[in-house]
């Protein structure tokens, strides 16, 4: 074996037949939830309880995990209760029923999907997200006093709809496919108010996924698990890369590593620091630059982070989930870039945005059906996604012309994203099926300049993307052409 | 049209948008196409066009499920599904 095969082995070990079948004996289970219990505790703290206590029932019990995470999903539920409505026995109760309560509906509603009138068939996620937004904008209009019962109701709503939205989608999916006409509550509960936690983008996306990724034979079961333990073990590493590379380039971290660095460090701004002080500060174009590029390596390794953690624990509990994210920097096309810096915001944007455009529209010209569906799910999905999620700031706490500013830089934003990746995709599909071209005297130059021009793009791209949503067009657009000397 | 029939003629289109350093003889069928390198994401496209256009599914009432459409036989089994 050469050294790159042997190299590939080491950093593939987790898919070792010989450790695969050790890790599904009795003593390997038992050392796989041992390794789960070093890499979860210093992270989730309190909460790795409840995980670790479930994780060890579900290595003993794999074909109940699902009950288990179900289970596990109530303290998920009590978790998630605002302090306001944590105050008595029965605001408790309240809030946690009242989440029960929307999920069952739509579980209801999936299930019985082809009972619903011919137009809710028809427009699922519209009538959806017109009545959970919609409940959600009147929950923002009233008033929420502490201490009662319906403050704390109110309270909740406001707080857990935005979690569930796009999680409900799921449901309401595998309604629309005629997957969930067998299933049951629990089946859904449990990614619904999933004990790995996220945002409001799901990981793991829904019960079709978790079906198709379900490992069931001891040896996958052992597998899905050995693959979960490298991914925790990953964002260990990848945290304390962080950890160094914020204290070499802001100056941000822990005393013990700024004493390792002797205080010194590059003293570079955030992108966020850098269009904030646009017009005040005179930081040299190579710096702002810098900054761009330091924002996209910081945000890849946000999200690579806490999506490893995630997916290792979808993975511990048996389940062959996708990594968020993979590698992303090494991509070499936009459309790349896109499928690996943030795998599950990406498919929740094909799955509904998408597919159902590219089914629907310009079937005969496939040009204009790869644009209209791009458009749709990087471009229209994406601003959509952005504006209800940021919907109580936008309506309620911005003044109005400010949230037109912020709605406007997301569409631009939207706008470019979908633009960059239709041209990515056109390009890819032309290649697809031929002969790889000649690589020519320098193929790493080649692949070089590739992973620049991509680099290029997310970076200029995360001007208009990055927090906070105040900072508006008009003062993003100045730092984009202080970029060069403006 | 047989299930083999069907799979002959999906064989041939995958030919025709594989990676061309891989080759579909070469991985298991049971593989995930994606995963096992023979296309890319964006290939899954052209798979349902091609199941639109050579068995007439229309996909518009049920949507597609990407999952579906990652292993040989997952795909053979939908074309089933729409055709029989």
């Amino acid at each position: 074996m050469n050294r790159a095969g042997r190299l590939r082995r080491i950093l593939n070990w987790h898919e070792d037949p010989r450790l695969i079948a050790w890790a599904a004996t009795p003593l390997g289970r038992l050392a796989l939830w041992a390794a789960a219990v070093l890499l979860l505790t210093p992270r989730l703290r309190l909460f790795a309880l409840l995980v670790l206590s479930l994780m060890v029932l579900a290595l003993v019990f794999p074909a109940r995990r699902i009950e288990l995470l179900a289970l596990g999903s109530l303290a998920v539920a009590y978790n998630f209760l605002p302090q306001s409505a944590r105050a008595g026995l029965l605001p408790k109760l309240g809030g946690m029923l009242l989440m029960f309560v929307v999920i069952a509906l739509v579980f209801r509603a999936a299930r019985d999907f082809r009972k619903l009138p011919r137009w809710a068939q028809h427009h699922p996620f519209l009538l959806l997200h017109a009545m959970l937004y919609g409940s959600l904008l009147l929950a923002h209009a009233l008033p929420a006093e502490r201490g009662t019962f319906l403050g704390a109701l109110v309270t909740t709503y406001r707080h857990v709809v935005p979690f569930l939205v796009w999680r409900c989608s799921y449901v309401m999916l595998a309604g629309k496919r005629g997957s969930a006409a067998k299933s049951r509550f629990r089946d859904h509960f449990f990614y619904c108010l999933p004990i790995w936690g996220g945002t409001g983008t799901p990981i793991g996306k829904g019960y079709d996924y978790f079906r198709q990724t379900r490992a069931d034979a001891p040896e996958e079961l052992a597998a899905a698990r050995l693959s979960g333990i490298k991914l925790l073990g990953l964002a260990w590493i990848l945290m304390g890369f962080r950890e160094l590379f914020f204290a070499l380039v802001h100056g941000k971290a822990s005393p013990g590593v700024t004493a390792f660095l002797g205080g010194w460090n590059l003293g570079l701004p955030t992108l966020g620091g850098a269009i904030a002080a646009t017009g005040t500060r005179g930081w040299s174009t190579g710096t702002l630059w810098a900054c761009l590029g330091i924002e996209l390596i910081s945000s890849t390794l946000r999200w690579a982070i806490s999506g490893h953690f995630a997916v290792g624990i979808i993975r511990l509990f048996g389940f062959r989930a996708f990594r968020n994210t993979y590698r992303p920097l090494l991509a070499t096309t936009l459309v790349d870039f896109w499928n690996r810096f943030y795998f599950y915001f990406k498919e929740l944007l094909v799955e509904f945005f998408f597919f159902p455009t590219y089914l629907k529209a310009f079937k005969s010209r496939p040009r204009l059906r790869i644009f209209a569906a791009t458009m749709a799910a990087a471009g229209a999905g994406n601003l959509y996604f952005h504006v209800m999620r940021d919907i109580r700031h936008l309506v309620f706490l911005m003044p109005p012309a400010e949230a037109a500013s912020a709605a406007a830089t997301r569409a631009f934003y939207s706008l470019l994203l979908g633009l960059g990746i239709f041209v990515s995709m056109l390009r890819e599909r032309e290649r697809r099926g031929k002969p790889s071209p000649p690589h020519g005297r320098w193929p790493a130059l080649r692949r070089l300049r590739a992973i620049a021009g991509v680099w290029l793009f997310f970076s200029l791209l995360h001007i208009w993307g990055v927090a906070p949503l105040e900072f508006g067009f008009e003062r993003r657009a100045r730092f984009f052409c202080s970029l060069f000397g403006f | 049209m047989s299930r083999e029939q069907h799979q002959a003629r999906l064989l041939r289109f995958l030919e025709t948008i594989r990676r061309p350093d891989k080759r579909v003889e070469d991985i298991d069928p049971n593989e995930n196409l994606v995963q096992a390198g023979l296309i890319d994401s964006l290939a899954l496209l052209e798979i349902v066009t091609f199941l639109e256009s050579e068995f007439a599914i229309d996909f518009a009432a049920t949507g597609v499920d990407p999952g579906r459409l990652t292993t040989i036989p997952s795909i053979l089994d939908l074309i089933e599904q729409h055709t029989t």
